[in-house]
């Protein structure tokens, strides 16, 4: 991002292919539509390079981005409230990707997780995935989501402790801890 | 892992291509520009009717206790939100909850410790509706413009906490002000010093709210 601030146009593309999936993913978990989580972040993304030349020298670009496309969410999120109870269809939900059947693969792990993890509270839903999915720091994730620390550390464990809750049903704990670390 | 869509990375390569936006070296260029400008209005504002040196009745230490501590804070405000609230973007809710809140105190710090040290000044006389009048009139001509470089003229993106980072601008706008009112009023009537040139900067930290939602927050735009 700092080559980019600095004039160099090609290094766009770099923090694009750096950042666009994971903030997809971030998004998606919390519009649970394909269609309008691309539109987010395509949003998210000339509003960087609008504001390119504001970003401060050196500086950390996650929390930076997370933030932007988090706020365009919940934007989103508010003017559709009365929509939120729409429901994606599983096409909608997930891009497969190039490879079809590693998509598939990544499917049968994460679904369950995912499932589980769209029931928990939004507020929760964002800390765990900043924190425990992205593997933000809790002062960046703070940031992120415009709070404290402290605030962030409880809604992150509490998350877990309603995704573990829910998961020990399905005995796959230990299967989305290791998918996790790898 | 969800991958997002390959086209997606066309159609935003594309539309950045086609919207130019400034570099970093062109912000900055702006930025020291309308800060330039900004910086010559508070002392133009402060100086017009001579500064402090050239009203007489007044005690210089006067000037120097309200004036000084609106000075440093106004200083330590700016270089904090230049500095510190940019090298950790976006910056902490704690800090610019500081800097919202601890700006006003200092003023009003400075100006109590100014009635302290000099018991002379309360004499009891009615001051003029006029002179109120005319502080607060400066105070807000000069409050506007300079939200107004702030908000319009120097953009930037608060993602996090638009209303906190707005209203942590319109404090220090406040402490700027301040300052230059304080400098060249030549009333020490303290009811007066805390009406006209302290307490004007709230109604600027409110203005800054409103603005920092509309101007520094981020909307989703909807095409169709």
């Amino acid at each position: 991002m700092d080559a980019y601030a600095e004039g160099n146009t090609e290094a766009f593309a770099v923090v694009y292919d750096e950042l666009a999936d994971r903030l997809y993913a971030y998004v998606l978990g919390m519009v649970r539509v394909a269609s309008v989580a691309e539109e987010i972040l395509q949003q998210a993304f000339l509003r960087m390079h609008q504001a390119r030349g504001s970003f401060a020298p050196k500086a950390p670009v996650e929390p930076w981005a997370f933030a932007i496309a988090r706020r365009l969410t919940i934007d989103w999120l508010r003017s559709e409230k009365s929509r939120w109870d729409q429901v994606a269809s599983p096409e909608d939900m997930l891009y497969s990707g190039p490879d079809p059947e590693l998509a598939t693969m990544e499917l049968e792990l994460t679904d369950a997780f995912r499932r589980e993890l769209e029931v928990v509270p939004l507020q929760l839903r964002e800390a765990f995935w900043l924190v425990r999915v992205e593997g933000f720091s809790l002062a960046d994730a703070a940031g992120v989501l415009g709070t404290t620390a402290v605030a962030v550390k409880m809604r992150a464990h509490r998350a877990g402790v309603l995704l573990r809750t829910r998961l020990s049903r399905f005995r796959v704990t230990g299967e989305l801890t290791k998918e996790r670390s790898g | 892992m969800m991958r997002v869509s390959p086209a997606l990375k066309g159609t935003v390569m594309r539309t950045a291509a086609g919207t130019p936006s400034p570099t970093r070296r062109e912000y900055r260029a702006r930025q020291a520009l309308w800060l330039s400008l900004g910086l010559g209005l508070v002392l133009a504002a402060g100086a017009h009717r001579g500064g402090a040196a050239g009203i007489p009745p007044r005690p210089l230490a006067y000037v120097l206790v309200t004036g000084g501590v609106a000075l440093a804070t106004a200083l330590v405000g700016a270089r904090w939100l230049l500095l510190r609230g940019g090298d950790r973007p976006p910056p902490a809710r704690r800090s610019l909850l500081r800097v919202s809140v601890g700006v006003p105190s200092m003023l009003a710090f400075g100006a109590a410790l100014g009635a302290v040290l000099t018991p002379e000044l309360r004499s009891g006389q009615p001051v003029p509706a006029l002179m109120h009048w005319m502080c607060l009139g400066l105070f807000f001509g000069l409050g506007a413009a300079l939200l107004w470089i702030m908000f319009y003229r120097i953009p930037r993106l608060e993602p996090a906490a638009p209303r906190l980072m707005g209203a942590s601008l319109g404090a220090v706008i406040g402490a700027w002000v301040s300052f230059a009112v304080s400098v060249q009023c030549p009333l020490c009537d303290p009811a007066h010093v805390v009406l006209a040139h302290m307490g004007p900067t709230l109604a600027l930290i409110v203005a800054g709210v409103v603005l920092g939602e509309r101007r520094l927050g981020l909307r989703f735009e909807r095409r169709s």
